[in-house]
């Protein structure tokens, strides 16, 4: 049985996933200077208790699939007596293994076709939850050619630094530029594996709730090969994965390789002679 | 004492009339909802006697994703309201012509327009509530890219006619609705802007941070 969050609910939990980022990972104890200790206190004192993890921005291994429609949601009819929500699941699943052996960890918000339909804003609070790389939403329909890749038509937003909270009907809008950035990786991919490519700027439900970058993919017919087509589905499941590898590459390179901060130089000790006496230093006191 | 294969011929007859019955009341139903769905029993302020005009609808394309704008004279009413109805009713008839790039069911589509004064805007501008008919809704394409176009069109083609216009909300049969086929959103406004689009290519130079 799944529990459906209310709507409320999810806007808390998304209020709060954005906060915490923001918050910084210093707690105020943790930030507090050290205070000078006696050498007569050097008992044994309790341990501090350890900072809380901050939690990352996001995981660069981790994709998130979002095969649209499902239950009595059957999506656009497709020819063959195909269902959207069929086609969606089987390329999900064709995708799912072809990422996953690009070093991807997956997450899909469906693996089978559910007894209830899944809301827009439950498939949103599970791509919010877990933080992916990247999160991708499937569509298929009869119209039009080729692939369609969507981003959403939200404004960004003109300030660069991130707001604390983020409104969940325009949560999007913080992560649009790097979404726009992720578009044009697939859409490279796909058009240099010769599949005609569309790109659009669209509001398709849950994209504008999404904090992670985002597009939609919608597969479309080409030149009479539907997209139920096993050998066409695996040739733009392959683009799509290898555009998710080089999206990787340039928006979130491995540890290793980003430079690390040079340190500040460490103060050098004071010996204790050296040290000035604190007669010298205190006026009035017995010379 | 009936024999056995009389009481089975009875039954199995039974059986015929009962299911011949369920499918002619089935049948009587579909061809009556079809028949509501394509009345339209709403008349629009007639245009008899006025001039035609110029106006501009933004056409769309499946082919190549594109919105053109295009001129046509119409004859419209006055009022701003059924001005904007009777506009929309004629650009979406486009659509259902053979041949249409962006092919869409003939029939009724908008019930109203309504301009309304924009409450989130302190100054000028004034919002439009564009009611479409669930007939409409549930026999147009289902796409992201099919749906969006004929977003975009009716956008282009108001903010054309109503530049005093600068937002746009949808509903369907007066009530709020999730999207309008199943992907695009109609859960929120829309500004009111030129939309004439051709589809954009992916660039290398996009890609980097």
């Amino acid at each position: 049985m799944i529990q459906r969050p209310s709507p409320n609910a999810l806007a808390a939990s998304l209020l709060l996933l954005a906060a915490v980022p923001c918050s910084g990972a210093q707690t105020p104890a943790a930030s507090a200077p050290p205070t000078a200790t006696a050498p007569t206190q050097a008992a044994p004192q309790p341990a501090a208790p350890a900072p809380p993890r901050t939690l990352p921005a996001f995981y660069r291994n981790l994709i998130l699939l979002d095969p649209a429609h499902g239950g009595s949601d059957t999506g656009a009819h497709l020819p063959d007596n195909a269902t959207e929500k069929g086609v969606t699941l089987s390329f999900a699943q064709r995708l799912r293994s072809i990422i996953a052996a690009q070093g991807f960890t997956v997450v899909s918000t469906r693996d089978t076709d559910p007894p209830a339909d899944l809301p827009a804003d439950q498939r949103a609070g599970t791509a919010n939850h877990v933080r992916p790389l990247a999160c991708i939403l499937l569509h298929a329909t009869a119209t039009g050619s080729g692939v369609h890749i969507a981003s959403s038509a939200l404004t960004p937003l003109d300030d660069a630094t991130p707001p604390r909270a983020l409104p969940w009907q325009t949560a999007q809008a913080a992560s649009l530029p790097i979404s726009l950035r992720l578009a044009n990786e697939i859409g490279l991919a796909l058009q240099n594996a010769h599949l005609p490519v569309v790109l659009l700027r669209a509001s398709v439900p849950p994209i504008d709730n999404l904090i992670c970058p985002a597009v939609a993919i919608e597969l479309a017919p080409s030149s009479d090969t539907p997209v139920t087509d096993a050998t066409y589905q695996q040739h733009i499941a392959e683009a799509i994965a290898s555009a998710l590898a080089s999206f990787r590459t340039h928006n979130a390179p491995p540890p290793a390789a980003t430079p690390a901060p040079t340190p500040p130089p460490a103060p050098k000790p004071i010996p204790p002679a050296a040290a000035p006496a604190p007669s010298t230093a205190t006026p009035g006191a017995p010379k | 004492m009936i024999p056995r294969y009389q009481r089975i011929l009875f039954w199995s007859l039974v059986s015929g009339i009962l299911l011949m019955g369920a499918f002619l009341l089935r049948g009587c139903q579909q061809a009556h909802k079809r028949l509501i769905a394509l009345n339209n029993a709403t008349p629009i302020a007639a245009p008899t006697g006025a001039a035609t005009e110029e106006v501009t609808l933004y056409l769309a394309s499946d082919a190549d994703a594109s919105i053109t704008a295009t001129t046509a004279q119409v004859a419209l009413p006055q009022d701003p309201g059924l001005r904007a109805r009777a506009l929309l009713e004629h650009l979406l008839a486009q659509y259902a012509l053979p041949g249409s790039a962006h092919p869409i069911q003939s029939g009724p589509a908008v019930d109203d327009v309504f301009l309304l004064p924009n409450p989130a805007d302190t100054g000028k501008g004034r919002i439009a509530v564009v009611n479409l008919r669930s007939s409409f809704v549930d026999n147009h394409p289902s796409g992201v890219e099919a749906e969006l176009l004929t977003l975009n069109s009716i956008i282009g083609t108001l903010h054309a006619a109503l530049p005093e216009v600068s937002e746009v909300r949808f509903l369907v049969d007066g009530q709020p609705h999730d999207t309008l086929a199943g992907h695009a959103s109609l859960a929120r406004s829309y500004p009111l802007t030129d939309t004439t689009a051709r589809a954009v290519a992916p660039s290398e130079a996009a890609t980097k941070p």
